[in-house]
């Protein structure tokens, strides 16, 4: 299958000027590859730096060195060196990311927040709210909330609403953080779906989960952390 | 990515003094067509003398601005003929002032202010003025009623959403803003942002908005200029520079902000 | 006219006095006919000149008759109009000082006039090239309404950027459903400068429309000088669903019978009468000589108006 991602040698660090300059190593010499219709699920420990390594691949860290190369309507971009615009646009037609905490939009509703991402890919409004009541739906997201702000809803439907919208354009690859963390079954049940329905399609996924169970009925390989923390 | 698309915006070696003080020094970026550019920095970093200098509102010491017109083709701003600025200014591009006041003629009407970009661009038909002054006040959520009303009666919200009006009527490709949030409630704020995160998308505008507000800034602009005494110090991704700050100045901004 | 330089002082029969001819030197008569030239030369406009202290108060007519003093010679008739009447104090008491510091003759008589000074009307006789109509301006920036800078409306002018003129008359219609600019009403000159025609009703910018004669308008405490040259566009500003339209009366002038003419209105007693007549005192009388008559023209009680109508206030004049 076609490698989606490919990062090459990848340190990442963070530097505190205002506590004295500080180092803080996150990881060194990372190589990793994932193909099209494979999910990869970052293994370690706590503070090994998954996180990190997913906002690096999503071009919200700024690596120290290395290159993150990625496959976007064939040409490939290094995303560690990509112009603002470049990323942008990768992330309007390439890449997807479900963030631990969805940020809120003032006055936007929650089929609105859901929406957008597609409706800014096609422009086609009616068609994209469409698609986000169906995965709101889908997720169990009561009706009369749909046009209500998120701001108010509890952790657990954020956390849905924030899912619905990684999952409404077929993105070539996806990034998830976490998605199922404060769910309950059912709704697990039904990101699980979402994940396979993904990789069946074609897509690349690297994801966090510590959620075992979840883990194991996604994950095609474990990637393990822990010894480029030890290298950084 | 489209290589054959170009720079809107192009600024190289921007550099400003006032005598022997630096308003800024060695600015240089380019703008790409539907770019929104955060200008971030506390207060005298240099920012506002930035926007007024790539604006053509302040004579820059050094350095050029180059801007792709749709009427005039590539022009060097600063060293084009004071008619075509000006022109510029009343068609092509926005300028929305930190108070509204500076912005509106407080003495005619709310319809009027809308009216007058198009008329000083030749629209002489009292029922398309006003027509579009209404669709205006519609996109700004300013009730049709206050159509007659003088500005000096709105609220600051009112005003500044009245301005955004006026800059928009006549659609402009490029739009300055100098903290058009500034000054304002922070529920007032928060409409506002709205109402110009989608009126930016929807129209595709390129803006460069100036603002010490980290939060406005992470909502409306894709990627940021961070200043300090004059000088760019980061640029980036606007995400990235506000979650994984590299330089000093830039993290000491990202640490400082309130947590709600 | 400027028939000849008339460097002799000449000396008013009345006092004694010695004056230079028309008041002002001739140094100064030649700098205000170069600002005159230049003005005919830019029709619309406003050309700076270095106005002079006259024996009168700013608004009551020093930049018109500056104007009159630089362009009058000794074989000149001239007239002059306040309101539309001759017999007004501003009106009388300008042409005495012409008669008395030029010793020209003066007249009544629209058709007789070869130098018409004026403020407020615009005679209804249709003028001709021999004549010469100077106003009296107090206000001569069209732009001052909406922009208070100097340099700015400069600018503006410069760069013919007017659209400000419309956000007036857009204000107008807003407001009252129609455009309710009655005086000063802005014009376009020669397709190029916008222009204030002085305070004149509306009525009359018609008349300035490829009119034969020359209209010089001078502005004595802004110190300028504009003018529009026989035969030159001059367009009342619009829009094109509100296009510009003149006063119109139900009545006609109750003395001279005349449908066409600007009319006054005038109150006639305690109990709410009360006529219309023609502004134009000239125009109403030479009707009435040659036969027409008003509703109203056989009424005793009304002689002071036919014919030594009651002075009026003179004062805030340009």
């Amino acid at each position: 299958m076609t490698v989606m991602i490919s990062v090459k040698n990848l340190d990442k660090q963070f530097i505190l000027h205002t506590q004295g300059g500080t180092q803080i190593p996150v990881f060194s010499g990372l190589d990793m590859k994932v193909r099209s219709g494979e999910c990869v699920a970052l293994a370690g420990a706590s503070g090994a730096g998954k996180s990190s390594l997913i906002c690096s691949l999503y071009g919200n860290y700024k690596p120290q060195s290395g290159n993150i190369l990625v496959r976007h309507e064939d040409e490939t971009v290094d995303m560690a060196t990509a112009l603002p615009r470049e990323i942008l646009d990768i992330r309007k037609h390439t890449m997807g990311y479900v963030s631990q905490f969805l940020r809120v939009v003032p006055r936007v509703s929650a089929l609105d927040v859901v929406a957008e991402p597609l409706f800014n890919l096609t422009g086609d409004a009616a068609k994209a709210r469409d698609k986000a009541a169906f995965l709101l739906k889908r997720l169990n997201i009561p009706g009369k909330l749909w046009d209500l702000p998120p701001a108010t809803f509890s952790g657990g439907e954020q956390q849905r609403v924030n899912i619905a919208r990684g999952f409404i354009v077929d993105y070539p690859i996806l990034l998830l953080d976490e998605p199922t963390a404060s769910l309950d079954a059912d709704n697990r049940t039904v990101v699980v779906d979402l994940i396979r329905e993904a990789k069946k399609r074609g897509a690349a996924v690297v994801g966090i989960f510590h959620d075992l169970e979840v883990r194991d009925k996604v994950a095609d390989q474990l990637f393990d952390m822990g010894r480029f923390k030890e290298a950084a | 990515m489209a290589e054959s698309v170009k720079p809107l915006f192009s600024v190289q070696g921007l550099t400003k003094y006032y005598g022997d003080m630096i308003g800024c020094r060695d600015v240089s970026f380019d703008l790409w067509p539907g770019e929104v550019m955060g200008i971030v920095g506390e207060s005298g970093s240099g920012k506002s003398t930035l926007l007024n200098c790539i604006s053509a509102q302040l004579e820059p010491s050094e350095g050029t601005v180059s801007y792709e017109s749709g009427q005039f083709g590539n022009i060097d701003v600063h060293r084009s003929e004071e008619p075509i600025r000006r022109k510029l200014r009343r068609t092509e591009w926005g300028i929305v002032h930190q108070n509204p006041r500076d912005g509106l003629r407080l003495g005619v009407s709310a319809g009027a202010n809308i009216g007058e970009r198009l008329m000083s661009i030749g629209a002489r038909h009292y029922g398309n003025i006003r027509r579009n002054a209404l669709e205006w006040l519609g996109e700004v959520e300013i009730d049709a009623s206050r159509i007659d009303h003088l500005p000096k009666t709105f609220s600051g919200g009112m005003q500044q959403r009245l301005q955004i009006a006026c800059n928009l009527v006549t659609e402009p490709r490029l739009v300055f803003m100098d903290e058009p949030t500034g000054g304002l409630d922070v529920s007032v704020q928060a409409r506002l942002l709205d109402l110009l995160r989608n009126l930016v998308s929807r129209l595709g505008l390129s803006v460069i908005i100036v603002t010490h507000d980290l939060a406005v800034a992470r909502l409306l602009a894709h990627r940021l200029m961070v200043m300090r005494r004059g000088e760019v110090v980061e640029t980036g991704l606007t995400d990235q520079v506000l979650d994984d700050p590299q330089h000093e100045y830039t993290q000491l901004l990202v640490s400082s902000i309130l947590q709600v | 006219m400027i028939a000849q330089e008339n460097a002799a002082p000449v000396s008013t029969a009345a006092t004694g006095e010695e004056y230079n001819f028309a008041y002002l030197d001739e140094q100064t008569k030649r700098m205000v006919r170069r600002a005159v030239l230049k003005a005919v030369a830019i029709p619309g406009y406003q050309v700076p000149f270095a106005g002079r202290e006259m024996p009168m108060p700013y608004g009551w007519g020093t930049g018109g008759i500056q104007l009159s003093a630089s362009i009058l010679g000794p074989d000149d008739v001239f007239k002059v109009i306040d309101q539309g009447a001759d017999d007004t104090t501003n009106a009388v008491s300008i042409r005495k000082f012409f008669e008395r510091v030029a010793d020209v003759e003066t007249t009544e008589r629209t058709s007789e006039a070869t130098v018409i000074q004026t403020r407020h009307r615009i005679p209804e006789e249709p003028l001709t090239e021999e004549q010469i109509m100077v106003y009296q301006v107090p206000i001569p920036e069209p732009l001052r309404w909406m922009e208070a800078r100097e340099t700015e409306t400069r600018k503006m002018h410069a760069l013919e950027e007017y659209g400000v003129m419309h956000v007036k008359l857009y204000e107008d219609i807003a407001r009252h459903g129609r455009i309710a600019t009655n005086y000063m009403y802005p014009v376009m000159v020669n397709g190029r400068y916008v222009m204030s025609p002085s305070p004149i009703p509306k009525f009359d910018n018609p008349k300035l429309d490829r009119s034969p004669a020359l209209h010089l308008l001078g502005a004595g405490r802004e110190k300028r000088i504009y003018a529009v040259p026989p035969y030159t566009d001059v367009k009342s500003l619009d829009f094109e669903d509100h296009p510009f339209e003149v006063e119109t009366w139900d009545e006609c002038c109750g003395l001279c019978g005349s449908e066409t003419s600007y009319l006054d209105e005038v109150i006639l007693d305690d109990a709410g009468g009360r006529m219309f007549v023609c502004s134009d005192t000239d125009y109403c009388s030479r009707r009435r000589e040659s036969g027409h008559l008003g509703p109203m023209a056989a009424r005793e009680d009304l002689d002071e108006l036919k014919g030594d109508r009651p002075a009026q206030e003179g004062g805030h004049n340009g």
